[in-house]
């Protein structure tokens, strides 16, 4: 009984874990490049029972009775990485992915400076001049120089201007007469990124990818699909309430084991 | 239960602010000048769910973590020019590119603005609708009696020791250039900014209007459609804008996207507030859970 009792309390954590990242979902159905997340389930290795009715020459032995599961545990979150619709919008700064890769950001928090990755493609010029994300990190870039028939890349950077002129060019965007080129990586394991907030991911090992397709004047729209989500949420709630009657059957047949079963009269 | 409940609640308060933001743009869609504001979404950091009480496996092929909403990120001006409207006024003046008319507030300060709807005001001076001088570089006398204009060309007239303009046959026009003043007839603005006087059937430039730019983030608003340079941003002379006299530039809003995002953002608040819905019945089923 109190086996059972468990099991049922472990069915109710995960349906709460399950309604966490749903109603995360839910508040970022409007974020640009937002990607969904999926709660993992998984249920406990299975434990053997046994008791000792088999009779063997006499003598109570260990008799098998079978395999049972003990519950379900949170496997992990994944993240669904398709891609969401592409709006055109009618800033030259608005950059959209088409298919998978993702832009370069660089975040200095005065301490040091790290990279993160990102699908939000809303940039605009911040009053130094650099092309920024929302958040005011730095968008990395190429400069592009083009001599008749050669093309020569410049080093990795953060894109600047003075004027903060953006305009749209084959390479990628011309940022007050100079041509760049975004950097757009891939990786070979998306599942080992990380969401750390502000519409950015956390990674190791990007491959720069030059053919990844950036539409510019265009926003990815989240990829959250609103009716999964309604859906999702009303099973787990009624998961979450079955549970509870599990629960309080338990509780019923717990209290007739221990004050009927067991009574004097 | 109260990760659902903030998760909720704070993505309703996000929507809350974009449809402040929107309602604001819908308001000023008849102001002069006006940029729309538009608002962006970011989520916010994310926690893990290695928590007490709940049961987790450590798979490394997936990461243990919720996130904690959405806040709404960026509150970013459109600089999209709106559309000119003919006013008939010769006083009224419109930016065709990009640019802003400079003026200087009472206290010297330099200010700039779209909004070109200028008046005449008791001494023949140039103001805008707070009173603040429109900033005009008029011509001067480069020492020789040769008028020249603020990067030291030579204009048509020449300039006698005493400031009057003289016209070709050396005769003066009744124009001093210490003591021009504008009425509402006798001036007319080119497009490239050049002041016009016209004095004694006679058209004399007598200086010019100059439009100014910078990286629009640089420029900060200060309310009755003024804009100052924050510190260090570069304002330079923007060269390929015209000025249009008699026409307004309307706002920039377009009814039509503020109505759009207005539905979508509304729904997501509704979306939201079933999120806050669910919580609480499942808070009610566990507070249930012994009757």
């Amino acid at each position: 009984m109190i086996r059972a009792l468990y099991t049922a309390v472990s069915g109710m954590t995960t349906q709460e874990s399950r309604q966490d990242i749903i109603t995360n979902n839910m508040a970022n159905v409007n974020t640009v490049g937002f990607k969904s997340d999926n709660l993992q389930v998984k249920s406990f290795k299975d434990v053997l029972l046994h008791n000792n009715d088999r009779i063997v020459n006499g003598i109570n032995v260990s008799n098998i009775i079978g395999s049972l599961s003990q519950g379900s545990q949170i496997d992990g979150v994944t993240t669904d990485f398709t891609s969401g619709t592409i709006q055109s919008t009618d800033s030259s700064t608005d950059f959209a992915i088409d298919g998978n890769g993702f832009f370069t950001v660089s975040r200095d928090n005065g301490i040091s400076q790290q990279n993160y990755y990102t699908r939000d493609g809303h940039f605009h010029v911040n009053s130094d001049g650099y092309l920024v994300t929302d958040s005011g990190d730095k968008v990395l870039g190429r400069s592009v120089t083009i001599n008749g028939n050669s093309v020569t890349y410049g080093a990795l950077g953060p894109i600047r201007g003075t004027m903060g002129k953006v305009e749209g060019d084959a390479n990628g965007l011309k940022m007050d007469g100079q041509s760049y080129r975004l950097d757009t990586v891939d990786f070979g394991n998306a599942n080992s990124l990380k969401k750390v907030g502000d519409n950015l991911y956390q990674g190791s090992n990007p491959v720069e990818n030059p053919n990844i397709e950036v539409k510019q004047y265009s926003l990815e729209k989240s990829n959250v699909n609103v009716i999964s989500c309604m859906t999702d949420m009303m099973t787990t709630l009624r998961a979450f309430e079955s549970d509870q009657k599990v629960i309080q059957s338990i509780d019923e047949t717990l209290d007739k084991s221990v004050n009927v079963v067991g009574s004097v009269r | 239960m109260l990760r659902i409940l903030y998760n909720s609640q704070v993505a309703m308060n996000a929507q809350q602010d974009k449809l402040d933001t929107i309602s604001n743009n819908i308001a000023n869609q008849g102001t002069e000048g006006y940029k729309r504001t538009d608002v962006q979404f970011s989520d916010l950091v994310y926690e893990s769910l290695s928590k007490r009480g709940y049961a987790y496996n450590n798979n490394p092929q997936t990461t243990l973590q919720t996130g904690t909403g959405v806040r709404a990120s960026s509150h970013l001006r459109d600089e999209h020019q709106g559309n000119l409207k003919e006013t008939d006024s010769s006083t009224d003046f419109a930016i065709d590119g990009d640019g802003y008319f400079s003026v200087r507030m009472n206290d010297g300060t330099t200010a700039y603005t779209r909004d070109g709807s200028f008046n005449i005001d008791g001494n023949g001076n140039l103001v805008d609708k707070n009173g603040y001088f429109i900033n005009i570089d008029f011509f001067k006398n480069d020492g020789n009696g040769n008028l020249i204009d603020q990067d030291g060309n030579k204009t048509l007239n020449k300039v006698d020791n005493n400031g009057n303009i003289l016209d070709a046959n050396s005769k003066s026009t009744g124009i001093n250039i210490s003591n021009i003043k504008f009425s509402s007839d006798n001036f007319a603005v080119q497009k490239d900014g050049t002041v016009i006087l016209k004095e004694n059937n006679q058209n004399v430039a007598v200086g010019r209007i100059n439009l100014y730019t910078g990286i629009s983030a640089g420029f900060s608003e200060i309310g009755n459609n003024l804009f100052v340079a924050k510190q260090g941003v570069q304002v330079q002379q923007a060269k390929n804008s015209d000025i249009i006299q008699g026409f307004l530039e309307g706002s920039n809003v377009d009814l039509g996207k503020e109505m759009t995002d207005l539905l979508i953002t509304q729904r997501a608040f509704e979306l939201s507030s079933k999120g806050m819905k669910t919580a609480d019945e499942m808070w009610n089923i566990a507070n249930n859970l012994k009757h």
